[in-house]
């Protein structure tokens, strides 16, 4: 069953960031471990490094969100059925 | 105690803030008398200060339970937490209103370029731009200090999904698009874009709520030395005007070619809410909680004492 998940990570593009060897030797669940660009998952933007600015001499500028809110603003989940009322 | 888990005397509880865990435990005022105590004193001496033996027990064990405190034969080599906060910005965040052609949105990013500025909140309270415009207009980010940017826009149908998708594959600094007013379309949470029914004017003219704390070790050094709300904040309204939050009706003049926001950080009267801190205002200064809030209200200085100014009444 592993080596179909495997077979159909690799026909899905999808790359094991262990060799076949290595496999053979871990545990089943290393198996359903892929790699991904960091860049295709929002909330590791974090770690991609992007920009640049000539000003500061920088080319280095991670991105990352603010510890705290910026403004008032702060949206909150509503419950379906207040949400139902409204329309 | 844990370096990082600080307890704060309030007038009715304490609290205790475990900043590596980002939460608050409620406490009685008499546990962080006994904190107090346990710093200076040995377990051994403190235990004879206190009346009962059960009592002090059920504290001690309560701590070191929750992970909070650990005995030790050396308390010297666990000094407290420094509680210094140094930014290197002149301004760290600003929100900006914006309606096609208002102001020179291009020139306001260089501004904030100047001014090293790192988080951006773009408010688009008009449907009049469509997804070349906001690309090109967001292009204004690149080469500048700007780490993130969260987009809140009113629901416009000349900007389709595919214009959100293309937008945030084309700037990867835009962290979140908030679409208001919008229920015909579904959210991509995974690339945080939300549509929402709520009225972006109505969201805006709300102060931010008073039940919502936030705690993480910057936030809490920075409320002991400033306002964490407008300390080092530029806020530019839709009409250029410039200010220390949008929910204020005073202004610093409006952005121009004559009137840039080079020197803002400058300006004695712009920087005066910046140093204000939860301890120095009447109305929070007793609240255990004071430095994980966030009070958007404008203050007001009588006999030398700051108050908010609260349109409702409370906090």
């Amino acid at each position: 069953m592993a080596n179909n998940k495997k077979q159909s990570s690799e026909n899905s593009n999808l790359e094991s960031p262990f060799l076949e060897e290595l496999l053979v030797k871990l545990p089943i669940g290393f198996r359903f471990m892929v790699k991904t660009e960091t860049e295709s998952i929002g909330e590791l933007y974090r770690r991609v490094r992007f920009s640049q600015s000539r000003l500061h001499q920088s080319k280095q500028y991670m991105n990352y969100a603010s510890f705290k809110p910026l403004s008032n603003i702060l949206l909150q989940e509503q419950d379906p059925e207040t949400e139902h009322t409204h329309e | 105690m844990y370096a990082h888990c600080i307890p704060v005397q309030g007038s009715e509880r304490g609290a205790i803030y475990d900043l590596n865990k980002e939460k608050i435990l409620y406490v009685p005022k008499s546990m962080i008398d006994l904190i107090g105590y346990l710093k200076k004193f040995t377990i051994k001496e403190c235990r004879e200060m206190v009346d009962s033996d059960e009592y002090f027990n059920e504290y001690v064990d309560y701590l070191i339970e929750h992970d909070m405190a650990f005995k030790t034969n050396t308390p010297m080599r666990f000094p407290d937490l420094d509680l210094a906060f140094h930014s290197h910005e002149r301004i760290s965040n600003a929100v900006i209103e914006y309606t096609a052609g208002a102001y020179d949105i291009r020139a306001l990013f260089h501004d904030l370029n100047l001014l090293r500025c790192k988080h951006v909140e773009l408010r688009l309270p008009k449907p009049d731009m469509d997804g070349i415009q906001l690309k090109q207009m967001l292009r204004n980010s690149n080469s500048t200090t700007i780490r993130s940017i969260d987009i809140h826009m009113v629901y416009s149908e000349i900007v389709g999904d595919k214009d959100f998708h293309a937008l945030l594959d084309d700037n990867k600094k835009v962290r979140s698009i908030t679409v208001y007013g919008s229920k015909s379309r579904t959210s991509d949470y995974t690339r945080n874009l939300h549509y929402v029914l709520n009225d972006l004017e109505i969201e805006t003219r709300k102060h931010f709520p008073a039940n919502v704390f936030v705690v993480n070790m910057k936030f809490f050094t920075e409320s002991h030395h400033h306002n964490v709300y407008y300390h080092k904040k530029v806020c530019i309204d839709r009409t250029g005007a410039i200010k220390n939050c949008l929910l204020h009706s005073k202004s610093f003049g409006t952005f121009s070619e004559a009137n840039r926001l080079q020197d803002i950080d400058k300006d004695p009267e712009f920087t005066k809410l910046w140093n204000i801190r939860p301890d120095d205002i009447e109305e929070v200064r007793e609240l255990e909680a004071r430095y994980a809030m966030l009070f958007s209200q404008d203050i007001k200085c009588e006999d030398g004492k700051y108050y908010l100014i609260e349109p409702s009444g409370k906090i």
